[in-house]
């Protein structure tokens, strides 16, 4: 088994779970909806308050938009891509799948990625790719193949570094022996990187940056296209942070599976 | 009215066990109060007042807004969901209760469970570091009390509701979310309405659900005048009826369901 073998077993993971979600078509639509409304409430409030401001934190609507939809776009992707990993204390470390996965011949965090999808968040990606394409078009964005090279580069990297940070806030578990009640207040400071993080004070900034770096999936990204150059500095730790941080995450799981004592069950 | 009561006791106790849980919960709804306190520090930067309010007011609102919705997250409709779906509701059929009023009584338990577990903390947090204002006066806050009640009926109500919509579907989770999307948005749970376009606001007027946050935290901050409050009250009783008794149809229409399918 290469790693040249590993994109077809997702195809072949993946094809599994599509058949059961073409079953139960009526769950899945209903199942899309309310993640649609909700992210058209938040947008809703976004317009009203453009309505009576002008800029917020020197940001104007258009540009908030484009902020507000590329962080979707990665959420919404990272979350479907990777929504397993929220399973594994209950699943992996309590009841015990883990030992099996262990005595497979394939890398056992993409066994744990491959063997699970959601397909919910798909509703969200739409909303989130209008909202993209009407704030380009709002902010006479030159957009050409190169523009469209970036961008799709910005939300694979922004896609990456969320499952960097979804892991390593699930693998706590290894140390703290919880089953991550930690993992949704640490993936819950995402909120804070949807909008401009000039609005926020410094140690939030500090923290969103630099310590989980929620910012570096979307907004640096996006001001990037908007050509905000106060951020010149940070646009550049695009890609390493891209590069170290998964390493960074990778190196911990690798650590803590070597922690890992079975439950015996 | 003592077996309601204690359905509610056993409800709140049931809650106790997740002491844990909660103080991540209230992590999570702090980094999300955060969130919305900065956006609108910003908002109000630019202008002091908007449509008002200022931001000491919009901030008392949404933490507010926080706190009651935080008394509505609740396992009750989804017990009922499952009951109706397993089918083991028809055994609470034979025994001579009034199953929309053990669901009342559940509600009111687990909502005081968290008003007393956890709210009073959330609130306790929130004046410290967003040091709200207080009530407009002593008869502002006993209004306020009596519209939450009224929001309380009306959200256990619509709850009711789509818990028996569970007869219809067999999907209690996709419901659920629908029905809480649509709750946090025209309830005003993120925004006061009358900051809405006009016609959005007249939208969200005519549905019931700013009952449940619009309606007692207006009265809360004493923006309205006491003609407007009278109307308010009101229009949170009609629709606590008019709720229930929807709800009571539906649960009927529903029961014939499980008899037919044999339970």
């Amino acid at each position: 088994m290469t790693v040249f073998h590993y994109p077809g077993l997702y195809l072949c993971f993946i094809s599994q779970h599509l058949k059961k979600i073409f079953e139960y078509r009526l769950s899945f639509f209903i199942g899309i909806i309310p993640f649609i409304l909700l992210q058209l409430s938040a947008i809703v409030v976004i317009w009203v308050i453009f309505k009576k401001v002008p800029h917020i934190a020197g940001f104007s609507f258009d540009e908030v938009l484009f902020v507000y939809g590329l962080g979707i776009v990665c959420y919404a992707f990272g979350r479907m891509v990777f929504s397993n990993l929220n399973n594994f204390g209950y699943r992996y470390i309590i009841k015990g799948e883990l030992d099996a996965i262990l005595t497979k011949p394939i890398n056992p965090l993409f066994h744990i990625l491959a063997t699970d999808f959601s397909e919910k968040e798909i509703g969200e990606l739409f909303v989130g790719i209008i909202l993209i394409i009407k704030s380009i078009i709002g902010l006479k964005i030159h957009f050409g193949i190169l523009e469209l090279l970036a961008l799709l580069y910005f939300l694979l990297n922004g896609i990456i570094i969320y499952g960097s940070i979804n892991l390593i806030a699930v693998i706590i578990c290894f140390w703290t022996k919880d089953i991550q009640g930690l993992t949704s207040p640490i993936m819950r400071i995402q909120e804070f990187s949807q909008y401009p993080v000039t609005i926020y004070g410094k140690a939030i900034r500090f923290v969103i940056t630099w310590i989980i770096p929620f910012a570096f999936i979307s907004f640096f990204p996006a001001v990037f296209f908007i050509r905000k150059e106060e951020f010149i500095g940070y646009i550049i730790c695009i890609p390493l942070i891209g590069i170290i941080f998964p390493l960074i995450a990778y190196l911990l799981w690798l650590k803590g599976l070597s922690r890992y004592e079975s439950s015996g069950t | 009215m003592d077996i309601y009561i204690e359905f509610a006791k056993k409800s709140f106790q049931r809650l106790l066990a997740y002491r844990m849980s909660m103080v991540f919960r209230l992590c999570g709804f702090l980094v999300s109060l955060f969130v919305v306190y900065y956006l609108w520090k910003a908002v109000f930067n630019t202008s002091p007042t908007i449509e008002g309010y200022s931001f000491k007011m919009m901030l008392t609102y949404l933490v507010l807004s926080f706190a009651i919705n935080a008394l509505y997250d609740l396992p009750v409709e989804h017990a009922l969901a499952n009951k109706i779906i397993r089918g083991e509701v028809a055994m609470d059929l034979t025994k001579p209760i009034d199953l929309q009023g053990i669901f009342f009584a559940e509600s009111a338990g687990t909502s005081t469970n968290q008003l007393i577990t956890y709210n009073i903390a959330f609130l306790i947090i929130t004046v410290f570091l967003f040091k709200i204002k207080p009530p407009a006066s002593t008869t502002e806050f006993s209004l306020f009390i009596v519209s939450l009640l009224l929001g309380f009926m009306i959200m256990t109500g619509i709850g009711f509701i789509t818990g028996a919509i569970c007869f219809w579907t067999k999907d209690a989770w996709g419901i659920f979310f629908v029905k809480t999307a649509l709750v946090i948005f025209f309830s005003g749970s993120l925004i006061p309405l009358h900051f809405l376009p006009k016609w959005l606001e007249n939208i969200a007027m005519i549905l019931p659900f700013h009952g449940i946050i619009y309606s007692p935290i207006s009265i809360y901050l004493g923006t309205i005048s006491l003609y407007k409050v009278v109307y308010l009250l009101l229009n949170q009783l009609f629709w606590a009826i008019i709720l229930i008794l929807i709800g009571r149809v539906i649960w009927h229409v529903g029961i014939r369901r499980v008899v037919i399918q044999g339970g």
